[in-house]
């Protein structure tokens, strides 16, 4: 069992395992479309953030949801490719991707039609559907949600560090999909279904907050080069924004995606639940690269929500 | 070699040694274990592969009557519907399915109240839990495939357990997948709650919620039919032209030869195209009378 696994059978819920750095730091990164170098660009991240990658082994988790290669709805594979090639030049061990899709039980052949297959090398060798992998027991040492216990994939444990690699969405209950909602992927729908009902039912912004405690060793590196807004995460549309989220604090990153979507954090629950119960404060975070302001762009919400507006 | 031999063979070598089968790689699972089953019935296999599958599953059963998903869960789920279904005719193995059954009514989904009714109504709100359907794990809600599964499983063991009332909750749930149909006539994953509305379905739960529909004549069915017949020129995957074929089939469609296809990745994949092979030939394991 890896590091990840490890801490998380140990940990006991302090306010130690809720802590966050006392500055936490997030880039903020230009890249116009995915003919960029996004090799290059999360290569620097890494660096900047001194992530120790080299010896390590990484496990990335993109966001796959549906078939469409063309709908802003999958983390783009181009984009996992370039994580993917980023970590193995900083010498990582082994870089494996997965992810449980909540909706669809045909994993591979969604990740075919959506395009990884073509754009990410090796990708079955690398791949591993947490649908169909082996689970274990995880017990919830005070949860915040009403879950007690989860069964969880094996190769989620089997890791040094777990890469939350998110679409930038809307969302039509929790307001914003981004690093920390992303985790709902490692949850198998082999044992709780498709979708993981049993999440929404124990509270979607609460389950949020458990599962990103389960993982202390996290990076997130959001794909916001072409975001969905509107009726999110599935049913949304397109929308450009131009830009890569990054940070080692996902609460953080998340945050700060939310100000670039012009979405109000202190509204979205699960970061204000994460701020109740810790030392952080998204207005703790400091950018750097990119201002917020001169990425910022309104991401259209579905009408029930545009409360969430930051003013 | 046929195709049907083909699969067959890549069915028996990912069987683990304890007789039963791997969703993928690893351990033994229920789900896969039973479409394993099914399929090895589907093609009037005799073997002993057959007996120890059976013996696999009969042995997976858990003392509240339901099956795990695997040994390492120890909560009985909508597995338990496939359990039944593959041990209908496996009479040396199937006597525990009566008190599977009465676990499988248990999960679904109460009615409401004509008062509870009212007041939804009233109020514009859809109840939580829908009515008549079964949900993938115990204590939440009904969705389109273990309602599918269920329907199914009821159907299956009616004639033999003629005082269980399982006709009339078969019919209670082929309400609920009528009522959760999205608008384009097919089935998504059952999500068509607020916000949701627009969903549109899949190729893959349309052909099952047709399959569990085989009994039913409604006229409403004759627009997902037609949807049915739409995907199937399109199929997005082995498993969602397994289901398409056998939906289809079920209510006398002409469909397709089921053409011989490279990317099978699963234990799943792989029965299912054999027991949709079967189907073509009028042999269903999912549509007989448990023994």
């Amino acid at each position: 069992m890896g590091v990840v696994g490890a801490l998380a059978l140990t940990s006991d819920c302090s306010r130690r395992e809720f802590a966050a750095p006392a500055s936490p730091r997030v880039s903020i990164i230009r890249a116009s479309s995915y003919s960029s170098d996004l090799t290059g660009i999360i290569r620097r991240i890494l660096l900047d953030h001194r992530v120790a990658v080299a010896g390590k082994k990484i496990l990335l988790k993109p966001n796959l949801v549906e078939f469409s290669a063309q709908a802003p709805i999958n983390t783009n594979p181009i984009f996992v490719s370039a994580a993917l090639e980023a970590f193995r030049s900083l010498g990582a061990a082994s870089v494996r991707i997965a992810e449980g899709p909540g909706h669809r039980r045909m994993t591979l052949d969604m990740a075919e039609a959506a395009g990884f297959f073509s754009a990410v090398p090796r990708f079955e060798e690398r791949f591993v559907d947490l649908n169909t992998d082996d689970v274990q027991r995880i017990s919830l040492a005070h949860p915040v949600s009403k879950l007690r216990q989860l069964y969880l994939p094996n190769t989620v444990f089997d890791c040094d560090l777990l890469v939350s690699l998110p679409k930038m969405k809307t969302h039509h209950w929790a307001g914003a999909t981004l690093s920390m909602k992303n985790l709902f992927g490692v949850v198998p729908g082999s044992v709780y279904g498709w979708p993981k009902n049993i999440l929404h039912w124990s509270g979607i912004d609460e389950c949020i907050v458990d599962l990103h405690r389960l993982f202390p060793r996290q990076f997130a590196l959001v794909d916001g080069i072409e975001g969905m807004e509107g009726n999110g995460p599935i049913l949304g549309t397109s929308k450009h924004a131009g830009v890569l989220v990054a940070g080692a604090h996902p609460p953080s990153v998340d945050a700060t995606c939310c100000q670039i979507m012009k979405i109000d954090p202190e509204k979205i629950r699960y970061l204000t639940l994460i701020a109740e119960k810790s030392n952080w404060s998204w207005q703790s975070v400091t950018q750097s690269g990119e201002s917020i302001a001169s990425v910022a762009s309104a991401f259209t919400l579905h009408p029930d929500l545009e409360y969430l507006r930051l003013k | 070699m046929t195709y049907a031999e083909k699969l067959s063979m890549s069915l028996l070598s990912a069987r683990n040694a304890d007789g039963g089968w791997p969703l993928r790689h690893g351990h033994s699972w229920t789900e896969p274990t039973a479409l394993a089953l099914l399929a090895l019935q589907a093609n009037n296999d005799s073997t002993e592969i057959r007996s120890r599958a059976a013996a696999w599953i009969a042995n997976q059963q858990s003392p509240d009557g339901g099956w795990p998903p695997c040994a390492a869960v120890p909560t009985s789920t909508w597995v338990s519907s496939l359990a039944l279904l593959s041990l209908a005719r496996e009479k040396a193995y199937s006597s525990g399915c009566p008190r599977g059954l009465q676990w499988l009514m248990r999960q679904m989904c109460p009615d409401v109240s004509t008062l509870q009714g009212y007041l939804q109504h009233f109020l514009g709100i859809s109840p939580a839990r829908a009515p008549g359907g079964s949900p993938w794990f115990p204590g939440t809600s009904a969705w389109v495939i273990p309602t599918s599964f269920s329907i199914l499983a009821f159907s299956c063991w009616a004639k033999r357990l003629p005082d269980h009332g399982l006709p009339e909750i078969a019919v209670r749930a082929q309400d609920y997948l009528l009522s959760h149909r999205c608008p384009d006539g097919g089935w998504n994953h059952g999500g068509s709650l607020q916000r949701s509305e627009t969903s549109p379905s899949y190729g893959e739960t349309t052909g099952l919620a047709l399959l569990a529909l085989a009994h039913c004549r409604s006229p409403a069915l004759a627009g997902s039919l037609r949807l049915a017949r739409e995907f199937l020129r399109h199929p997005d995957s082995p498993e969602g032209l397994a289901w398409l074929v056998m939906g289809l089939a079920a209510h006398g469609q002409d469909t397709a030869e089921i053409r011989p296809l490279v990317s099978l990745k699963t234990t799943r994949d792989i029965a299912l195209q054999l027991i949709a092979c079967a189907a073509l030939r009028g042999h269903n394991p999912f549509l007989l009378s448990a023994v």
